[in-house]
């Protein structure tokens, strides 16, 4: 029996006789291609397993934002197949159905109907609107006469209020992020939760204390895939291919 | 498959919900606004029957008539209407894995009949207050027929939707059909009764006018329905909503992905 930690309820439930982690993404020679019809990555395979942890070393953020995209199901790749079997989030701080015409608790309440718990909801607004912290009035009027910055927050604080079976995430947003709004216990403690229990694809070191632990690493390099192993030596991998001269480096 | 039924109510409820507070936001008058739209049709359409004087029929009160009419008209067009036009209100949840377009068309349907019913209400607690007295003989059987109008309203907009997607003149027929020769032909101001014989058969094709006049008929058991049938609007419903779940599954796809790449 899989771990009862390592999966939503409902994906739990539909797991329940097997006995070692399922894949909840698999891509089989995934392909996307750019506009321009240039390779965003080409011919990849991976599958990710309930609990797995795997962090994405790459230049391109074109290829970052894809490859995200496609493991979270919101991007068809041109050739291949990505199979979801799981409860993917989309990446994390990058909902895209954020009304701004209603407000926070609207927008709250809409996506708990969607992917909350049954029966869960009040309790999911209620952390959403700790993590955002707001004047119990600003959490009731329209996005629209907010300051954009809420609006970041509203969605990072969507993105983490729901139980997911994989994670998807840019670090380095996550980084930005975090120099630019208050950061709270509340926060640490709720990403530390989510990301603890639960399968990850970061683009870029997973923000925890123990994020290598039991990871393993994704090397991309213009597209194809150039290494795929355990995490430290991947990243061994990418610190000697670095071009000294990229800031990208310094992620 | 309990557990994917409950999901799918849960979408759609939230769905109804995000449409419901936007339409609001949106309106002047907030919450009453969304009935104001429909009630000032049916004032004005009395207001004018009212100014030419014309001689009423006598089957019922002519408020409840029209009002019954046109809401029930009202409540399908824009079922069916937005049916048609779901693709692209479905392309705003494109990010939301679990929100297939079929919800964002129930949804809005979800919502249109919560507004219509609404209005329904109002009429007749509007007669009544004026009469003193009820008229609603028969609320299940009025209650069903309106249910039966949603369903047939659903039907049809997502089977144009799907095969329209495919032959886009289908959309337009659909559409005009819809707004022109349905707002004519289905019982809004007339009752099948006063239509010559020879008339009727032609008439009674349009499932609409079938629903009008059994609601009617409910709500008045003396107001004459010949040649009405509850078979055929039930025929309809079911055929319709079967059709367009048939064509729906096998096209999703296509809805999803077009959705995607627009």
């Amino acid at each position: 029996m899989v771990s009862i930690d390592l999966l939503t309820p409902r994906t739990r439930r539909r797991h329940a006789h097997v006995t070692k982690p399922p894949t909840l993404v698999h891509l089989d020679r995934a392909t996307i291609l750019s506009e321009d019809q240039a390779t965003v990555f080409s011919d990849l395979s991976l599958r990710i397993r309930a609990g797995q942890r795997w962090v994405l070393f790459c230049k391109e953020q074109e290829t970052i934002t894809a490859l995200l995209k496609c493991v979270a199901g919101l991007q068809e790749p041109e050739r291949g197949v990505v199979t979801i079997l799981g409860h993917v989030s989309w990446p994390l701080g990058q909902v895209t159905c954020v009304s701004n015409k209603l407000s926070c608790a609207d927008n709250c309440r809409f996506l708990a109907g969607i992917y909350g718990q049954r029966g869960m909801i009040k309790q999911e607004m209620a952390l959403v609107e700790e993590l955002m912290a707001l004047q119990r009035e600003q959490w009731l009027r329209p996005l629209l006469k907010l300051p954009s910055a809420v609006k970041t927050r509203l969605k990072l604080a969507l993105s983490l209020a729901f139980d997911f079976d994989l994670y998807v995430m840019d670090a380095s947003a996550l980084r930005h992020f975090r120099r630019t709004n208050p950061w709270t216990d509340t926060w640490q403690s709720l990403l530390e939760q989510r990301l603890r229990t639960r399968a990850v694809l970061s683009a870029g070191p997973i923000p925890l204390e123990d994020g290598g632990a039991g990871a393993k690493g994704l090397v991309l390099a213009k597209g194809h895939l150039v290494k795929k192993g355990p995490l430290a030596e991947c990243q061994a991998y990418w610190t000697g291919q670095l071009d000294p001269g990229n800031h990208r480096s310094r992620r | 498959m309990l557990e994917s039924l409950w999901l799918q109510v849960d979408i759609v409820r939230a769905l109804a919900f995000r449409e419901q507070s936007e339409r609001i936001r949106k309106s002047e008058f907030g919450a009453v606004g969304l009935l104001v739209e429909p009630l000032i049709f049916v004032g004005l359409w009395l207001l004018l029957r009212i100014a030419l004087r014309a001689r009423g029929s006598d089957l019922m009160n002519p408020v409840l008539q029209f009002g019954s009419g046109f809401v029930l008209f009202y409540l399908f067009s824009s079922i069916a209407l937005r049916a048609i036009n779901g693709v692209s209100r479905a392309q705003r949840f494109a990010d939301l894995r679990r929100v297939r377009p079929l919800d964002v068309l129930m949804a809005g349907a979800l919502v249109e009949s919560q507004i219509y019913s609404t209005c329904l209400v109002l009429v007749i607690v509007g007669v009544a207050l004026a009469q003193w007295h009820i008229t609603l003989a028969d609320p299940g059987a009025a209650v069903a027929f309106f249910l039966l109008l949603v369903i047939t309203a659903l039907g049809v907009g997502i089977s144009a939707l799907v095969i329209g997607h495919r032959v886009p003149l289908v959309k337009l027929v659909v559409k005009l059909v819809v707004r022109r020769l349905l707002f004519w032909t289905s019982g809004l101001f007339f009752s099948i009764a006063i239509i010559p014989e020879y008339l009727r058969p032609y008439l009674l094709w349009n499932p609409l006018l079938h629903g009008i006049e059994l609601f009617r008929h409910a709500l008045v058991p003396s107001y004459p329905i010949p040649g009405i049938s509850l078979p055929y609007l039930l025929a309809w419903a079911l055929g319709s909503v079967g059709f367009s779940m048939l064509v729906y599954g096998n096209n999703e796809q296509l809805l999803v992905s077009d959705e995607v790449g627009e």
